[in-house]
């Protein structure tokens, strides 16, 4: 199981560190000389995406039950999040940067990170099942 | 008790780096045979639409600009062009010709910096236009004000929503549904509220000297008498406007060049997915037989211990078909993820005409690419069960040398 948590936290990693890296180059929102409502989402968004960063990073270091866990938790959550982002504010025009490239890279990154929490937690539970057979024979 | 499905769950969990692989291969397979059927149906889809969608026979543009022309009716490009001497009178008098109505094509001012696509701004003849006309289903264009917009889908804009051209407010009056042409991310006002945007004196770079709108034109749009060929009409056009500095297309034929276009991309599709389709069953062949070989001694015992050949072949069919379903799975999920949302961004991409498919064609994709997978799998159990089938228990339960 341990070396099931640190695959699983390199992948997380890489999918936020992406989406970071992602949103600040080639996905980056409006550039304009006045500050529209989709840099405040974006800037939002990184926070978010930091804190998952550091969460998927802490499962590849540190491999214990529970602190896999509260990783999961903390990654499904801020990928939630990401997901609602738009909300805090976007562009009205559909062909506006944020609406073609940052707000579909940040659905992407969350759609990724929750399916990978999905897996993390099969996994767990399966580990979990066939500890509970193993014990009982 | 050991069922046949726990066994096969149990053969699974045991080899986990075997069944990974398996995992992967069956994965990337099905995300390069849907990613590639995705693209290759959006944009034959979106052929389809503008072939439906484009009332005009022929559209004639200045020499030299049917490119531009193209970028703008099926691609989404913007661009501001016009003719030296608008031909619409010539046009009209033609034989063969049932109507022809002008428009003028402007890029939008402002937001260059911010849009990743572009908005193209069309003045459209409220009184003879058919195309936008068709569009909104009636004659509702001669509603339409010098204050009045009618936007693409793509435009994102509601009914009674602001929008500023050139420095004049508009208020949007109709939103028309997705073409899966340029006309998307366009925007139409009347040939009346440019000439407000003339008066203004303001965008002399843009319209130059003149004082009336009409006299200006960047395509005129052709609908032919029927009872007189497209092609026929198309070359008494390109007679008539010889040394004018226009020419006459037919829709057709520009339609024809994308439909190449995409038969060329098709074919390159067909061969990406002929070598995926061919590694993936190399590598599962390859998996299966060696993992059969390596069960000989397992095998042999289950069978000298009374277990049918059948039920044994059962148990590799299910945990073979469990990998399959889980690589299939998380392929087209995975698949899904990345093309919906980055649909806008793929389509701009694209230089040609692109409408997304919808949930029932992604559907039989799907269905399509697992009975492919199937076949895959098929092939490549054939080896080991013929192992099985073939030899004695006793053979099979020997030591490997």
């Amino acid at each position: 199981m341990k070396m099931k948590n640190r695959i699983i936290g390199v992948i997380g990693t890489l999918i936020a560190l992406t989406a970071l890296i992602g949103v600040n180059t080639f996905a980056h929102p409006c550039r304009a000389k006045m500050a529209m409502a989709c840099n405040y989402s974006t800037k939002g968004a990184v926070l978010v995406l930091i804190l998952i960063t550091a969460a998927a990073l802490s499962k590849v270091f540190i491999t214990d039950e529970k602190t896999s866990s509260v990783t999961d938790i903390i990654t499904a959550v801020g990928a939630v999040e990401l997901l609602f982002t738009k909300s805090i504010g976007s562009c009205k025009m559909d062909t506006m940067s944020c609406n073609t490239k940052t707000f579909p890279t940040l659905t992407v990154a969350a759609l990724l990170l929750i399916l990978l929490t999905l897996i993390s937690f099969l996994l767990r539970i399966i580990s979990l099942r066939r500890r509970k057979n193993a014990d009982r024979e | 008790m050991l069922t046949v499905n726990r066994f096969a769950a149990e053969n699974i969990w045991q080899q986990p780096f075997r069944s990974v692989i398996l995992i992967l291969f069956v994965f990337i397979c099905t995300v390069s045979l849907f990613v590639s059927s995705f693209l290759t149906d959006s944009m034959a889809s979106g052929i389809n639409e503008a072939r439906k969608q484009t009332y005009a026979d022929i559209i004639v543009v200045p020499s030299g600009f049917d490119e531009n022309a193209k970028g703008t009716l099926f691609e989404g490009r913007a661009c501001t062009m016009m003719f030296k001497e608008n031909p619409l009178a010539q046009v009209e008098k033609t034989e063969g010709v049932a109507k022809a109505s002008q428009q003028l094509l402007l890029e939008t001012l402002e937001l260059s910096c911010c849009t990743s696509g572009q908005v193209q701004v069309i003045a459209i003849d409220t009184r003879n236009d058919f195309t936008v006309n068709s569009w909104l289903g009636g004659n509702k264009l001669e509603s339409i004000g010098n204050t009045d917009l009618i936007v693409g889908s793509e435009i994102g804009l509601k009914k009674g929503e602001v929008f500023y051209i050139y420095g004049k407010e508009y208020r949007v009056s109709n939103v028309l549904e997705e073409t899966g042409t340029g006309y998307d991310s366009s925007v139409f006002i009347s040939y009346d509220s440019v000439n407000d945007i003339i008066e203004t004196g303001n965008y002399r770079e843009v319209f130059g000297d003149t004082k009336n709108a009409n006299e200006l034109a960047s395509m005129i749009l052709v609908k032919t008498d029927s009872d007189y060929p497209t092609e026929t009409v198309n070359e008494s056009l390109k007679d008539v406007l010889l040394g004018q500095s226009a020419s006459p297309y037919t829709v057709s034929s520009i339609i024809g060049g994308l439909s190449e276009q995409l038969d060329r991309f098709n074919a390159f599709g067909l061969l990406l997915d002929f070598f995926v389709i061919l590694l993936s069953l190399a590598a599962l062949f390859s998996f299966i037989t060696v993992t059969a070989r390596q069960r000989r001694n397992r095998v042999g015992s289950l069978l000298s211990v009374g277990i049918s050949r059948s039920k044994i072949i059962r148990i590799y069919i299910l945990e073979y078909f469990y990998l399959l379903l889980i690589g299939f799975a998380a392929g087209i999920t995975v698949a899904c993820i990345f093309v919906f949302p980055l649909y806008p961004a793929i389509r701009q991409t694209v230089s040609s005409p692109f409408h997304i498919i919808d949930l029932r064609e992604a559907l039989w994709i799907s269905v399509k690419i697992f009975l492919t997978l199937i076949l895959i799998l098929g092939i490549s159990v054939s080896s080991a069960f013929y192992e099985i089938l073939r030899h004695e228990p006793a053979q099979l339960a020997e030591e490997q040398a």
